[in-house]
Order: C-alpha cells, then structure tokens, then sequence
C-alpha cells in the first residue's frame, strides 16, 4: 500500500483575515492509499481538502501532486476529482449529462458545445458518442443505468451519491478527494456506502483523501488517518495506532466507539496514586498530576480482584451492556460488560478487571501522551 | 364554537383570513373589470344620461384607426426594446457587482445604490431632469455630442427617435429593478456547484455562467421578464410628462390614449375598449411566459 506520494503538503497554514484555520500542515498521500482526514467540526479538515483540490489558497506552504508545485493550478488543470457533501449536481442536467460534463469541458471546444453546433459538427458528434459509452461504462460499474435520464430532484440521497461518484470516476483523476459524502444518508446506507466506496478505491487504485467527522467511518475504510484539531495534525497513522496509542488526551477522546473513561489522579515518582495505582509511566520527569485514560470496552466485570466500584445504572445495548459505575473517590466512569452478563442492582459493587497495558496516561495540562512501561510491546 | 368540529372551525378561520381581502378584491377590482368590459360595448361619454350598446364599434376604431392602431404598435415596440435591453443590462451589472462585493464590498453597495435610485425615485421628477439633459439647445446631452463633433438631436421631439429615446429612459429606469432582483438571485446559487464546475474544468468566466449562473437563475429571470413585460406595457409617466403622445402621435401608447380618450375626451366607452385590450395583451403575455417556461427553469 505504500507506494509513491502523490498527494503532499509541506507546512500548509491558511488564514481568513485574522483567523488562523490551518497551522503548518505537512502530510503525504501515497499512491493506492485511502487516507482520512478526521477530526471535529470547525477544525479545517475541509480546507485542508480544498487547498489539495485548488479551490482554495494556502497562506503559506506547498502543495505538490506527483511530485510537481500545483499552487497556482486550478482544480481541473490538476485532475483532481471532488465528491461533496451536497453531491453539487447540476440540478438542470440529466444524470447522464451530469456524469458527462467534466468530458465535454475538457475535449470539446466552444464552438462544438453550442446547442445545434454539437449535433451538426461531425466532429462534436463522434465526441460526443464516445462520451456517452464512457458515462454508459461508468453507469453501469454503479448500478445507475436505469436513472441516466432523471434529473437530480428525481433521485433519492443515495443514487444522487452514486451520480456525484460517477462524475468524479469519469475523468480518470490522479486523487480522488472526497469531502464527508456520507454525511447526509441515513445510517443504514452509509454502511452500505462504505463498503462501496472501498471497493471502487480498490478497484481505481487511485489514492482516496477522504474528510469526516465520523471516527467509525475513518478507523473502518482508511490505511492512514491524520486526526487534525484546531488547525494542526494531532497524529497521523493507522486506525490501529490511533486506536492503541493515541497521541494525546483528545485523539482519545475522539477516537473509539464509545468514548474513552479520562480520569484525573495525582501521581508521585512516576506512579499513579489512588484507584489506579498500580499504572506507572517510564517519563523522566513525571508530572504531579495525570489524566488515566481507559476504554469502557478495557474494564470487564470479573469476579477476583480487581478496580472496586459501584453500579449507577445500565444500558442494554443487546451485544453488550454498558454500565456506569462510580470508584470510590467519587468519579464517574463506564465499563462494558459482554453479553450474556447478569447485571447486579443499581447501587450493589462492581469489581472491573483492567488490564494495565491497554491504559494510557496523559499529562493532566498538556494532554500529552506519556510513555508506559508496555510502550512497544504491542503494534 | 362548541359544537363544531376541529375542522369546520379551521374552515372558518381560513374564511376569516381571506374574506376581507377577497371582498375588496371583489369589489375594487373584479366589479369594475366587468363594467369596464361592458363599457366597451357602448358609446357612453362620462357625464352623459344614456348610452347605446354598439356592438364591437369602439374596438373596430381602435384597430382600424390609425391613432388607435398607432397606439398599439408603438407599444408593442416600446416593450419589445424595454424587455431585452432592461434584462441583459441588469443581469451584466448585477454579475459585475456580486463579484465586486467579495474584493470591493463598500464600492460594490455604492454603485448598488445609485442603480437602484431610478427605481425609488418618482419617475415624474426624473423625467423633468431628463427634459432638461435632453433639451435640443441647451441639453447636456446635445452639448456633449457637439463637443466630440457629433450633431445633435431633437429627442424628444422628431418623429422617428421619440419613441426610442422613451424606450431608453425605460430601460435606464427598469435596470435598477431588475438588477436587485437578479442579485437576489445570484446570492441564493449555491457556492459548492461553482467549485463543482471548477473541478470539472468549467472554471474560466463563460463556462462558469453558462453552466451554473444562466441554469440556476432560471426562476429569476422568469421573475424579471414578467415584471418588465407588465411594466413596460403600462408606461405612461414618461410620455404623459415628456411628449403628451407627440409629435403628432409618434410617441403615444396604449395607457396614454386611454387617459387621453378618457379623461381628456369623455369618451368613456372607447378608453374602455382600450383597457380591455391593454388587459389581453398583458394577460396573454403572461400566461404564456409562465405557462411556456415555468416547467422549463424549475428543474423538477
């Protein structure tokens, strides 16, 4: 999967007057990689899409694609191919006519894209069957065959979706750029989505960057995810790594089904105190206070010794239960209990086994990661 | 109240919103359509104690008369000029400005402004200003065209350039209108299929208009044609301050020889075959704007 970059930019920093949106953005997209850009709303994922199509300027910074400056080319004259959230149809043409624009904008002249000219030019007329058996190939690879003739109001989210994929597949684009193309399906047809999409990305072979907000969509479609917060790249790696190793407090925060349990405790020569002693980082200089980082999926009811709590209430969520419990200082966490389990009364005690190398420790200011001694054994 | 349903009740709200506004609808506009339209069968004179029904006479004069037939032509030329060039012009300028507001926003509200001051100013003041630019001798606009050596014109008063010079100052007086309206409608196109035509290679100026401006103004420009179209048909405070209809008829239209045959003459069955006709020509053009190109720019 690691091929060449196609896709790189070099300290990339965007300002709207004087509001800083990006901050020294440097990443590289590899040929045949699916990479996301996830990250919470607001916090210049899409810009960072846009300055790689050419729809937008980088204040300062380089963007090369293939290896080449594009700063100062537009969007088309870099083949790059945009999916939007909208799906940005042109609601006066068909489907067909939609999927085939990019085509006529690029190899017919003016002269031959006047209404009369391009069915009297024996030239515009050739080029424009070619057009239509390359939309035909295009329609048919989506399953959208039957709807060419509709106008974008007659379809549904979905086939508007697969319409928007096909005008992006139509040119053959070096990147496909893909900006939260699932956002408005409802649930059940972005998983399906999902799965489509990655097939067409295994099937293009062309590298992927795709924006969303969703951890889910990033962790289950993409090789490589640049999590960005606040206008900078908090990590970029595999969903495992930022899964396993998350960088700071707010990676964690933001990746992982149900959300990560941050708990503050004070900590004395490198070891954790209170509830969770027992955890310990290697950092030369530890902090006097951390923030104990512990995935509910990580805490599993058990019946030997364990982390002592007690029960506040359940959530029966059929595969599992989620259960609130409180430790003993007081602070409210959540564990996951697999099915099967027989919850005890709300209020009755709650032992969690946890196991030590799956905890992280964050540096209660910065938020920072800090080593543990299981740091490398895993991966 | 009680004992009626949910739904009788919401009936009768319904009838209570709409009942004043339909009855003075009714009574202002409907009853005197219909006397008027019986006028127009008779030889009534205002102030006269009978009148005779004579058939379809007033609308065989108008027709056949050359003043009546005058009348009608002129106007038709009048809206063929007013509506094309009043639209074109507003559309470039209103695409000048809305690109202007993104690198010259107070200059862009500025020029906005003075466009629009046409439309809220009273016509009848303007056109006082315009008698005077337009004065053969002394007019600004003769003393300039002398100046670059060019020989001036009697506007307003030679035969075969009035009614054009009428048709400028509609055009100057409508571009305001319709500009606003056309900025309207350029605001409301959403920004994400101009960059959608930027990836797909529609990214120079002409490109961008003809495949996303033009089609998604559509609605709009429906708008404006029929609101030129019904306006222009109605002009008459230009000529009733600037030409009286003259010279010798060359600029008079079909609102005017109906205010002069009505209210100058008495003749009160004639002015009214002039309304009738005057609502045809402004129905039929409107019903088949909507009904021809409706369906055509909503995209549905």
């Amino acid at each position: 999967m690691n091929g060449a970059p196609v896709m790189e930019l070099a300290d990339v920093s965007r300002r709207f007057g004087s509001t800083e949106v990006l901050n020294g953005i440097s990443l590289a997209v590899n040929e045949g990689s699916f990479t996301s850009l996830l990250g919470p709303s607001g916090c210049g994922k899409s810009t960072t899409l846009r300055i790689m199509a050419g729809l937008d300027q980088p204040s300062e910074g380089s963007v090369r694609l293939m290896g080449r400056e594009v700063g100062e080319l537009t969007a088309s004259q870099r083949n790059v191919a945009m999916v939007f959230q909208s799906y940005a149809l042109y609601p006066h043409l068909t489907v067909a006519q939609n999927i085939a624009l990019p085509l006529v904008m690029r190899e017919m002249t003016r002269i031959e894209r006047l209404p009369f000219v391009r069915s009297l030019l024996p030239g515009a007329r050739a080029k424009r069957a070619s057009h239509d058996a390359r939309v035909e190939k295009i329609a048919e690879m989506l399953d959208i065959t039957h709807l060419l003739k509709r106008r974008p109001s007659e379809l549904s989210g979905g086939q508007k979706q697969r319409a928007a994929v096909g005008r992006a597949l139509v040119r053959d684009p070096v990147i496909f750029l893909l900006d939260e193309p699932l956002s408005n399906l409802d649930a059940k047809l972005r998983v399906q989505m999902r799965a489509e999409l990655t097939s067409l990305h295994r099937s293009t072979g062309r590298p992927f960057v795709y924006v969303t907000h969703d951890q889910a969509e990033a962790m289950s479609m993409s090789d490589q995810v640049i999590a960005i917060m606040d206008g900078k790249i908090a990590q970029s790696g595999s969903p495992r790594d930022l899964y396993e190793r998350p960088s700071s407090s707010d990676v964690a925060a933001f990746i992982g089904a149900h959300p990560i349990n941050l708990v503050e405790a004070p900590m004395s020569g490198g070891a954790v105190e209170g509830a969770f002693s027992g955890l310990a980082t290697t950092a030369a200089n530890a902090p006097g206070r951390v923030l104990v980082g512990v995935r509910p999926e990580h805490l599993v009811p058990c019946d030997g010794d364990g982390l002592k709590t007690t029960l506040d209430r359940i959530e029966y969520l059929g595969s599992e239960t989620l259960l609130h419990v409180r430790l003993d200082d007081g602070a409210s966490i959540r564990a996951l209990a697999p099915d099967g389990y027989a919850p005890p009364a709300p209020g009755e005690a709650v032992v969690l086994r946890l196991d030590p190398s799956r905890a992280h420790l964050f540096a209660a200011d910065t938020g920072e990661r800090l080593p543990t001694p299981f740091e490398g054994r895993r991966r | 109240m009680i004992g009626l349903s949910r739904r009788a009740r919401d009936g009768l709200t319904d009838l209570w919103l709409v009942g004043p506004a339909s009855l003075a609808l009714l009574v202002l506009i409907f009853v005197p359509v219909v006397a008027v339209a019986i006028l127009s069968f008779t030889d009534y004179q205002f102030g006269a104690r009978t009148f005779n029904f004579i058939g379809l006479e007033n609308y065989k004069t108008l027709l056949t008369d050359p003043i009546g037939r005058r009348a009608i032509t002129n106007t038709l030329l009048y809206v063929a000029i007013v509506i094309p060039f009043s639209m074109i012009f507003a559309l470039l300028v209103a695409i000048g400005l809305h690109g202007m507001a993104s690198w010259a926003a107070p200059l862009s509200r500025i020029l906005r402004a003075a466009y629009f001051l046409p439309v809220a100013a009273t016509l009848v003041a303007m056109a006082i200003a315009w008698q005077m630019l337009l004065h053969p001798s002394i007019g600004l606009v003769n003393t300039f065209l002398n100046a670059i050596g060019l020989p001036g014109q009697a506007w307003l008063s030679d035969r075969g350039l009035v009614l054009y010079t009428l048709a400028a100052i509609g055009i100057w007086q409508t571009i305001g209108y319709n500009m606003v309206l056309f900025l309207a409608g350029l605001a409301a196109i959403p920004g994400h299929l101009y960059e959608a035509a930027a990836c797909d290679g529609a990214d120079r100026q002409w490109e961008r208009f003809w495949t996303v401006t033009w089609p998604m103004l559509g609605p709009t420009t429906l708008f404006v044609l029929v609101v030129t179209a019904t306006n222009s048909f109605r002009v008459f405070e230009t000529v009733a301050t600037l030409t009286k209809g003259g010279p010798a008829f060359a600029s008079d239209t079909l609102v005017y020889a109906l205010y002069r045959e009505g209210f100058v003459y008495f003749k009160a069955g004639y002015a009214s075959a002039i309304t009738i006709v005057f609502f045809v020509f402004v129905l039929v053009l409107t019903l088949t704007q909507f009904g021809l190109l409706e369906r055509r720019v909503h995209y549905r």
